[in-house]
């Protein structure tokens, strides 16, 4: 086990996976020289030159075009958006291509990609680079959709997508950065797919996403101390979506809050509060399934504001006593 | 024009009231001014006064109903015709007064955002409004025709688990929660205890059968004292006799005997008996000094024979029970010494027995019947038997039960009917996802 931050865990994944297979490379804006807008890639060029670590002109359309047409040619690219947003300009090269090549193809090609990039907000960067866009993608059937909280699930997944014959959108919160944890030696891989619980509790079942976690977990300390118990899970895996451990905690809790920052109406907690109510899960329900998400508004500069628009938190404690109250438990 | 009239907010911490007593009523012509409504606040009664002249109507809330404040208890309409247009339209169509959160759980609301941020003294800036939810507990009046219940899913199975009437339940206009269902369950169960023979148990005679005179004992006649010989003892010589079966488990109930669960299985079996003796009360009849009479409470004891010895436990009301509560109570006495149940101390009397032999080699027992009831159920060992199924034969776990009883006061036809009815009742889906769930709840206690 060594302890590392979130960013290094994503680096360490990236630079262990380059030394193992040798068809690994980057591409994306400011990655090789600058190491990236966070630091991520930083010493990557150094190390592997500069036919591995591709600076990119500034055309997202280019680095998603370029990374599929790699991929269909036998290598396996991790490209970089530099603020996730940006995708937005790829959305045709991701959508119509990426996603639906291999099933256009009758699966004589595949597309292993990896798009990755920081997303959300708290850092000031205004609407145009802060989104949290995550929802869009778990729509495209082709695509899956990771999203971690911690430095050892961003690790274990990364190799885990990187290893993956599809596309992959790898989902990085720009305040998870700086967030250190354990992380386990050697080939430490976390299947895609998998839900974890990051606390037990028989009280209240919290599934949260991304910079939502930390804050969750926060959350349930503070609620232990008034005896309420709080379940916290971590999807991590968007799509595919790991509806049997959600289940298993909800028929347990019979209580449901799902926090994420994207904004509520057609977020992942909409799909996720659909499919739990869909489920065997229903008939142990003491409460209808709440959502606590971002506002519908684009992400304020103003520090103030920018705090309101997403859950914090304080949020998830009232959230929580009043779904207690409401309950009459 | 139509005008809401809503609960004013009296005092900075004020977040409910009890509205006691409607001084109008529907259709009331009121002036500006005039109470309208009386309500309780945690201090005080208040009067609630009409904001405006005009005609009362749409009142929401019944006396006894606990009201959120800033919301709507009534409207007042200017004319008559506006009230035919309000119902006939969408209840948005008002030139209302400013209204905080109304309890509906609808998507973003930005009003409540406006709302929050007039409210003095309100928390410090930089508290997220992301949060509010405003409780659905309380229902929006005229959503559903009356009569319908709101219950969550949750409440509703345990009220059927424990057959709980859901009308019973009192809730003030809040949506019945297991909380509630579980305090209706605890007041039936403890007036039972005190009370008479509950409603829906008849305490009725149990005629003696044709087979006494067989037996060779003169028939018990109503108001004889009940001859000491009849103990267990006298039972067997006057030939208890029995009737056995073996049950073919569901994988689920099966699996419970695996694992850790412990005495999870033998808790099944008590609560599946404890069903099947509420739907066949002539076994769960005890002798007194009227004769054999069928009890009102279905109150189990369970003899297991376990590596301390002997241990009795004793499971009161065990048709009121959730499996998970009869599970704890035979694990609490079974981890105590191996004692019997001292009749002095125990707080019922039990109607029934079961002796269980799972943990032992024994394929099925058929025990004698403990005095002074008249019937107790044998639990032999699971173990994989052959079973003809359809055209081939299967190995399926099975366990055999036998069901000794006395035959004066009950018939072999009674006891075959019974042991049909725990063999269905085993057999039933439900059954397994109830134990599935106590299995789960079970291992998630054990590893917080």
């Amino acid at each position: 086990m060594s302890e590392m931050s979130f960013a290094q865990a994503i680096r360490a994944a990236i630079r262990e996976e380059m030394l193992r297979d040798e068809r690994v490379f980057l591409l994306g804006e400011d990655i090789g020289v600058y190491g990236g807008a966070f630091g991520v890639t930083d010493g990557l060029l150094a190390e592997f030159g500069p036919e591995r670590v591709r600076d990119t002109p500034i055309s997202e359309a280019a680095i998603a075009g370029a990374a599929i047409g790699a991929a269909l040619g036998g290598l396996r690219p991790i490209a970089e958006f530099q603020f996730f947003d940006f995708v937005l300009l790829a959305m045709d090269q991701l959508v119509n291509q990426a996603a639906k090549i291999r099933y256009m193809f009758g699966g004589t090609v595949s597309v292993p990609i990896v798009v990755r990039g920081p997303a959300g907000s708290g850092t000031g960067a205004a609407a145009q680079h802060s989104q949290s866009l995550e929802a869009l993608f778990t729509h495209i059937p082709g695509l899956k959709v990771v999203a971690p909280s911690t430095p050892a699930d961003a690790k274990g997944l990364l190799l885990a997508a990187i290893r993956d014959p599809n596309p992959v959108i790898f989902v990085e919160h720009k305040l998870l950065y700086r967030t250190r944890g354990e992380v386990p030696e050697g080939d430490f891989v976390v299947p895609l797919g998998q839900a974890d619980v990051k606390r037990p509790g028989r009280d209240v079942t919290i599934i949260a996403t991304q910079i939502m976690v930390p804050r969750a977990l926060a959350a349930a300390e503070r609620l232990a101390g008034e005896g309420i118990e709080c379940e916290v899970i971590d999807p991590r895996t968007l799509a595919p979506l790991d509806v049997a451990t959600i289940e298993a905690s909800v028929v347990r809790t019979g209580r449901v809050i799902v926090v994420h920052e994207a904004v509520k109406q057609g977020g992942i907690g909409a799909e996720i509060a659909a499919q739990i109510v869909e489920g065997p899960a229903f008939d142990y329900l003491d409460a209808p399934v709440r959502r606590l998400a971002g506002q519908p508004v684009p992400i304020p500069y103003n520090k103030t504001l920018e705090r309101c628009a997403v859950p914090q938190e304080d949020d998830i404690v009232s959230a929580v006593r009043d779904l207690l109250d409401d309950t009459g438990g | 024009m139509i005008t809401d009239l809503i609960l004013p907010k009296f005092n900075m911490d004020m977040e409910s009231a009890v509205l006691l007593h409607w001084l109008r009523g529907e259709g009331d012509r009121v002036a500006a001014g005039d109470p309208v409504a009386e309500v309780s606040t945690d201090k005080v009664n208040m009067e609630v006064e009409a904001t405006a002249d005009g005609i009362l109507f749409d009142l929401r809330f019944a006396e006894g109903d606990t009201v959120p404040v800033s919301v709507p208890i009534a409207r007042i309409a200017s004319d008559e015709s506006d009230i035919a247009a309000a119902r006939g339209g969408s209840p948005r169509a008002v030139a209302s007064t400013p209204v905080a959160p109304s309890p509906e759980p609808t998507g973003q609301r930005w009003t409540e955002a406006g709302a929050r941020a007039e409210t003095p003294g309100d928390a410090a800036p930089g508290v997220s409004v992301a949060s509010s939810l405003p409780p659905t507990s309380v229902a929006p009046k005229g959503l559903a025709p009356a009569g319908r219940i709101r219950a969550t899913p949750a409440a509703r199975r345990l009220a059927r688990e424990l057959g709980v009437d859901l009308a019973t339940i009192t809730s003030a206009n809040r949506r019945i929660t297991v909380a509630l269902v579980g305090q209706a369950q605890d007041r039936v169960s403890s007036s039972a205890r005190d009370a008479a023979p509950a409603a829906s148990f008849q305490t009725q005679q149990v005629p003696q059968t044709q087979q006494a005179p067989e037996i060779g004992q003169a028939p018990a006649a109503p108001g004889d004292v009940v001859s000491p010989e009849f103990t267990s003892i006298g039972a067997r010589q006057l030939g208890a006799a029995s009737v056995w079966t073996n049950v073919r488990l569901d994988k689920s109930f099966s699996a419970l005997y695996q694992g850790a669960q412990g005495a999870l299985p033998r808790a099944l079996w008590v609560y599946l008996v404890a069903r099947a003796l509420h739907e066949h009360p002539r076994l769960n009849s005890s002798y007194g000094r009227d004769g054999a009479v069928a009890q009102p409470g279905v109150h189990i004891a369970v003899e297991v024979a376990g590596p301390n010895g002997l241990v009795a436990t004793l499971v009161c009301d065990a048709d009121r029970r959730t499996l998970l509560q009869i599970d704890r109570e035979i694990r609490s006495a079974t981890s105590a010494e191996g004692r019997a149940i001292d009749p002095a101390t125990r707080p019922c009397q039990p109607t029934f027995t079961i002796v269980d032999f799972s943990e032992t080699d024994v394929d099925g027992v058929a025990p004698a019947p403990r005095a002074p009831h008249v019937a107790t159920l044998g639990i032999g060992r699971r173990a994989p038997r052959v079973v003809a199924m359809g055209e081939g034969l299967r190995i399926e776990p099975t366990v055999q039960v036998a069901l000794s009883f006395d035959p004066r006061a009950v018939h072999e036809f009674d006891a075959a009917s019974f042991l049909a009815t725990l063999t269905r009742l085993a057999m039933t889906p439900d059954v397994a996802a109830t134990s599935l769930r106590a299995a789960a709840s079970i291992e998630a206690v054990a590893h917080a």
